[in-house]
């Protein structure tokens, strides 16, 4: 981009210190930390502590070499170490020298742009009386310092008014050799919201490694390392930090609708509303992760409890939980006595074991497990009985119903056995009636057949008589 | 089989226990020794409640007997001798139940102080022939008893009705089988009925 390549230009002919100034002025305004935290890179600031005698060339290098990292969020008060640091080292090298009179300077910087939290013109500070403070901040700086031995003994203030006015210049200058102050408008406002997106990303990757941080922390199995405190501040510090972000890209978002009512640019446009959707859905996946992180703990949690309660559970607890059996008014009093017949005489009760004096121990031991136990027996006991009587009784419901069930099939059965025999009555009836019938009829033609027949023989005997 | 041997009720002093009443059972065992097994499981008795914290309840393995003691929190004890296969918790309960009544019937301020003749709890030899049977001492175990009884019967009931169900089946065979043959009858009859020659 182009705001970076001019920081780049920049800082070959100044120190690193000056250039990591502009960037975070949003980051300052954002983090209530301390003025000088963006000064110090943390290589620097091992080397300080590795050396009683510090190499500033090496530190210098490290500061230059860190100019793309603008890793902003540092926690630590790096700028009040240092300046312990270094007034507690009389050095009389060039080098330590420059470095020294650096830290005021680049101090005098960010102490100014931090102070300075406009919300909405991060860059367009008061640069008007920003000499005339910048001497006011410098004393100031300059006086908390006791242990400062040697002053500066060149005079850089050309230098610093330079990097001051490539400071100034930076948005403004380009706007000024572009004629068209629509353009310019536009071009200012774009690099404004690529330095808030910008900003935000970072932010999104640090929570990140912090979410990644306390993943490990939370998958921790283990009963006895675990770090409950770390856990929470970092789950504190991540909660945060998802609420800042999630007010930032809200923030990016009312910024990126401002673009749109005054750029015409359609790929302007477009280009920020999909940075936008790209940095909600990063916040919103980093989001669903810790939350999964949050119940994974918790998870493990109740496994540590469980475990904990199954290896280290006594019947010290059971007895304590039990609820007296015998009569309710005997109820509250055989709690609390239960509850005092912890710490119970051993020796008088084991009184047919006969114990010797060296089994004592091991006996109470037992006496007091087997104490609790009955105790605990007993009623177990009875809650068992009166669960096996509640499920006979369930039981007994249960096959009651199938009775009545097969009673309720059976009774169709018995209905039709009915109607066959009521069928076969009929038709026995009827076929009854018929042969009475056919028996009468039959009877009948008998009779009329006898009579002529009788005839018919009366004739021929008569016949045969006769002629012979 | 079960038996209860001895029924006792203690109080328990800050130095000893003292015997309130007691009522024993021995007819199981020979004449000679029960003077002995009296005087033993008396000091059984007094032991065991010398040595139980208020509060507690203690069932103690002793030879062939089971020793089932309740010191309750006024210093009131119970214990009760039987043998091996009388339910702990029956024991228990019983014990329980005879405490109560002990209270209710004898004033609390005789305890610490009376000797056995002076208390009035004449009951005790009646609870114990009551409570041999240790169905008749829990109302849960009878309760227990009862519907195991129950499904019992129930279970026959419903092979009962499986087997009526069979008959029926068979029934029905046989209806049918008769329906149709009275019909075939009809329909024979019917069609001799018919053709009315006879020669």
């Amino acid at each position: 981009m182009q705001t970076r390549r001019r920081h780049q230009q920049t800082d070959q002919e100044y120190t690193s210190n000056y250039s990591s100034v502009p960037h975070p002025s949003s980051e300052q305004q954002q983090q209530q930390q301390q003025q000088h935290s963006t000064l110090i890179q943390p290589g620097q600031q091992q080397f300080l502590y590795a050396a009683q005698q510090p190499t500033f060339e090496a530190a210098i290098n490290i500061g230059e070499a860190q100019l793309a990292a603008d890793d902003a969020d540092d926690k630590y008060d790096k700028a009040a170490r240092q300046w312990n640091l270094f007034s507690g080292i009389s050095s009389r090298s060039g080098q330590a020298l420059r470095s020294f009179i650096q830290q005021p300077l680049s101090a005098a910087a960010a102490v100014i742009t931090g102070n300075h939290p406009q919300q909405g013109d991060n860059n367009n500070c008061n640069f008007d009386n920003f000499a005339a403070q910048s001497e006011t901040e410098l004393d100031l700086i300059s006086e908390p310092q006791q242990e400062v031995f040697i002053m500066a003994a060149r005079d850089r203030t050309g230098e610093f008014a330079n990097a001051i006015r490539s400071l100034q210049s930076r948005n403004i200058t380009r706007a000024v050799n572009i004629r068209d102050p629509r353009k310019a408008k536009q071009v200012q406002s774009y690099s404004e919201f690529m330095m808030v997106a910008r900003f935000i990303g970072k932010n999104i990757a640090s929570t990140y490694a912090k979410l990644e941080k306390l993943t490990m922390l939370a998958k921790k199995k283990s009963l006895f390392d675990d770090r409950p405190q770390e856990i929470q501040e970092l789950t504190y510090i991540i909660k945060g930090d998802l609420n800042a972000l999630n007010q930032q890209i809200a923030r990016l978002q009312d910024i990126s609708k401002d673009q749109r009512r005054t750029t015409n640019g359609k790929h302007l446009v477009s280009h920020s509303s999909n940075m936008v959707l790209a940095l909600q859905s990063k916040l919103a996946s980093m989001s669903t992760d810790f939350k999964q992180i949050l119940e994974v703990r918790t998870e493990n949690l109740k496994h540590q409890k469980t475990r904990r309660d199954h290896f280290s559970q006594g019947p010290g607890p059971l007895a304590a939980h039990t609820v007296s059996p015998s009569t309710a008014k005997q109820g509250s009093l055989l709690l609390s006595e239960e509850n005092q017949a912890v710490s119970i005489d051993m020796s008088d009760t084991s009184p047919l074991l006969g114990p010797s004096p060296a089994r004592l121990q091991q006996q109470q031991q037992q006496q007091q497990l087997a104490i609790y136990d009955e105790s605990d027996t007993y009623v177990q006991q009875r809650a068992e009985t009166m669960q096996n009587i509640e499920s006979t009784i369930v039981e007994l419901g249960g096959i009651f119903q199938q009775l009545a069930h097969m009673v309720k099939e059976q009774e169709e059965i018995v209905e039709r056995i009915d109607t066959n025999v009521a069928d076969a009555e009929l038709n026995i009836e009827a076929a009854h009636g018929e042969i009475l019938k056919y028996f009468q009829s039959v009877s009948k033609n008998r009779w009329l057949m006898i009579k002529i027949f009788g005839v018919l023989i009366f004739f021929f005997l008569f016949f045969v008589v006769f002629m012979s | 089989m079960v038996r209860v041997f001895s029924l006792s009720v203690f109080y328990k002093g800050a130095t000893e226990a003292r015997l309130l009443k007691t009522t024993s059972d021995l007819q199981s065992f020979p004449f000679f020794q029960r003077g002995t097994v009296n005087e033993f499981m008396t000091f059984a008795s007094r032991t065991i409640v010398e040595r139980t914290q208020p509060a507690l309840r203690q069932s103690v393995k002793q030879d062939a007997y089971m020793c089932h003691v309740y010191v309750r929190a006024d210093n009131l004890a119970g214990v009760l001798i039987a043998d091996h296969e009388y339910p702990q918790r029956v024991a228990h309960t019983l014990i329980t139940k005879i405490l109560d009544d002990f209270t209710a019937k004898v004033a609390a301020g005789l305890w610490p102080n009376a000797s056995e003749s002076q208390i009035p709890f004449d009951a005790l030899p009646a609870f114990l022939q009551r409570y041999q049977d240790p169905k008749e001492a829990d109302p849960l175990l009878k309760m227990q008893s009862d519907l195991d009884e129950t499904k019992i019967i129930l279970k026959n009931t419903i092979e009962a009705v499986l087997k009526r169900g069979e008959n029926l089946e068979d029934m029905v065979n046989k209806s049918e089988q008769l329906s149709m043959q009275s019909k075939a009858f009809y329909k024979t009859a019917k069609k001799t009925n018919s053709c009315c020659s006879f020669a």
